[in-house]
């Protein structure tokens, strides 16, 4: 087949830099309002006043799980595995947002007036510090890798398709975010959130359309792929599952069942919508993978090489297609909307996440009387330092796979424990922590020795056995009705 | 005074809200002055006007009326939770049923879709179409809530 000509559009840094300030003004003049008439006190910043409803918040979940590394990874898996790789990619990654379900609906019963899990955590085992300690790392971690991963994808396809410096991208990125985010917290979170769902959706439709017909119809692309191999439209490759399926599966269970930026939503949610909420935004989540796919599909069609046109990064390949088919400047415009939406609201509600884990995992552990303006100033200020990190994490171009291994090695672990604290009332804090501790000991050096698959099920085994056991041998039983004593900040007071 | 100032203050945050939005429209046509110079030369396509395709202006079309309903929706949402901010909010149960069910329902739903990219060209046309199912989701979600907003007030 004749290769194909790709001609990179033409483009700007300016306008890639305007891109970035327009969308963050518009984010902004959302927040600016939301602050004035919806934010009063901390309670209200931290956990939106326990006020979330359905619409915002099925809408503002989505955007928190759609992170802009997602949308190229669809596009990314597509292209390397056909769509078993889109299959393995999106399936798991709607039912991780599904899974959590049945905690959410727990916790929400029998701790209604919770702000973090590592609270939960703290309450369930009776103050017992090593525990909280533990979650709160997994949290922290967990928040700030969201945050890292999105300014430097968000920074990659900016400087790709724009040619701006990734360290510019990355810098404006952050204090933009930050800017709306201090603003007004998780409802400026939700909000902004919310309204970046939209600014995903429509556009991926239209744009992704429009890229079929310029490469030459939807008969075209399917029937190029087909040439290559039937193969790449089966969804039964084994490779797609082995390759980077099942771990991305275990992955993304770890990410929203130990993941603060969901379970600040489950509190900040009114409580009558918390199932149906996360039910919908997971099935509703789908379409969006589904559709920023197909440019995985075009990849191979227009035979784009991994290594002449992506400089051997397959995540490249969506921006790749959409700069460099000729398409008209404004629909380019647009995939960069869709990118810098899903950054921006991962990046918000990971902050917002760092907020309330200041607040109450650290600040309030701490000083537990602290004056309420204090503890709001110390609650920005968690989200400055967390912005700042990453910040800097990008710029110095520092390999963060060490961040990306603590943060893994500490929720994978977590995660039966915490399943088990949930529902079990035999669950110790001694099998909460040995569990964790042994499973991270044992189970990491096995990860990097054999490979992520054994490395994973080596944890959660460890992690399962050591709890139950404990549990077994022990006497106690939790009673689940001393949570619900936990109490509310002091909303009394104002602080705006 | 009282009434006087807090006439001021809203304006002054309509004022505020108004002028990031004034920024943005003005950054936007700035951004547009450029013209892409990329010329179509992939072999299997014909010169492209501005919206592409017939397909394409469908989509941009629904797309541009989905927007309107959902920045309605997301006002309706916003207004009425201020309305209601001193209201006192019950604590109601958590009353989603069919959990196991529906899920099974959504994840396999899904599988189905995307197995679907494999029976023909124009099966690909449903990856899109889902996507602005989406937002009309939300958008009646949100008519849900400012419906139970005004119940309540």
């Amino acid at each position: 087949m004749q290769p194909t000509e790709f001609v990179k559009a033409n483009l700007l840094p300016v306008q890639g830099i305007i891109t970035l300030v327009v969308l963050g003004l518009i984010l902004l003049a959302l927040a600016e309002y939301v602050r004035r008439t919806l934010v009063r006190n901390t309670h209200d910043f931290v956990i939106a006043g326990r006020r979330l409803g359905f619409g915002f918040g099925v809408a503002g979940i989505i955007s928190i799980w759609t992170w802009a590394m997602a949308v190229m990874m669809s596009s990314a898996m597509t292209y390397q595995y056909g769509t078993s790789g889109l299959w393995w990619f999106t399936v798991p990654n709607g039912f991780a947002v599904i899974a959590i379900i049945p905690f959410a609906k727990r916790l929400k019963e029998t701790m209604p007036h919770g702000y973090t899990i590592g609270e939960f955590v703290s309450s369930r085992f009776n103050g017992a510090k090593l525990a909280r300690i533990v979650m709160t790392a997994g949290l922290f971690f967990g928040a700030l890798l969201a945050i890292i991963i999105n300014l430097k994808g968000t920074s990659l396809v900016i400087s790709t398709v724009f040619g701006v410096d990734q360290g510019t991208v990355a810098i404006i990125t952050a204090v933009i975010v930050l800017l709306y985010t201090a603003l007004g917290g998780l409802w400026a979170s939700i909000s902004t959130s919310t309204l970046t769902t939209l600014f995903i959706t429509v556009p991926a439709a239209f744009v992704v359309t429009a890229v079929l017909s310029q490469v030459g119809g939807a008969e075209f692309v399917w029937q190029s792929v087909v040439d290559k191999g039937s193969e790449l439209l089966s969804v039964t490759r084994p490779e797609a599952a082995v390759g980077f399926g099942i771990t991305l599966a275990l992955g993304l269970l770890t990410a929203t069942i130990v993941g603060q930026d969901f379970w600040q939503v489950v509190w900040g949610l009114k409580g009558r919508e918390v199932s149906r909420s996360f039910f919908w935004a997971g099935a509703l989540f789908y379409p969006i993978p589904i559709c920023l796919g197909i440019l995985g599909l075009v990849g191979i069609a227009l035979n784009v090489d991994l290594t002449t046109h992506l400089n051997g990064d397959a995540a490249a390949v969506g921006p790749f297609v959409v700069s460099h088919i000729g398409l008209p400047t404004w629909l380019i415009f647009s995939y960069v909307f869709v990118i810098l939406s899903a950054c921006y609201s991962t990046i918000d509600g990971s902050l917002s996440a760092i907020a309330s884990i200041a607040a109450v995992d650290v600040v309030k552990p701490i000083a537990p009387n602290i004056p309420e303006d204090k503890l709001f100033f110390y609650t920005r200020l968690s989200m400055v330092v967390a912005a700042s990190i990453a910040t800097l994490v990008v710029l110095s171009g520092v390999d963060f796979v060490t961040i990306v291994l603590t943060t893994y090695a500490i929720r994978t672990a977590v995660l039966i424990p915490f399943m088990l604290s949930v529902f079990w009332r035999r669950t110790t804090a001694g099998g909460f922590v040995w569990g964790t501790i042994a499973a991270i000991a044992i189970g990491m050096p096995i990860h990097i020795t054999y490979g992520e698959l054994p490395g994973s099920i080596a944890i959660l085994v460890i992690s399962a056995i050591i709890p139950v056991i404990l549990g077994l041998l022990g006497k106690e039983k939790f009673d689940y009705n001393q949570l619900r004593q936990i109490k509310d900040f002091d909303s009394g007071s104002s602080t705006i | 005074m009282k009434f006087l100032l807090s006439d001021l203050f809203d304006n002054s945050l309509r004022f505020r809200s108004v002028k990031y939005l004034f920024l943005a429209t003005i950054t936007s046509l700035l951004a547009h002055q450029a013209k892409s110079y990329a010329s179509p030369k992939l072999s299997n396509t014909a010169e492209s006007g501005i919206f592409v395709s017939p397909e394409t202006i469908v989509f941009i079309l629904i797309g541009v009326v989905i927007f309107f309903f959902y920045i309605k929706g997301m006002a309706g949402v916003l207004s009425n939770a201020v309305r209601t901010y001193s209201t006192d909010t019950k604590t109601s149960q958590d009353a989603f049923t069919g959990g196991i069910t529906n899920t099974l329902l959504a994840v396999v739903a899904s599988a189905v879709v995307i197995w679907s990219y494999g029976l023909g060209a124009y099966w690909l046309y449903l990856g899109p179409i889902l996507c602005l199912l989406s937002p009309i989701g939300i958008i009646y979600f949100m008519f849900l809530d400012v419906k139970a907003y005004k119940q309540s007030l």
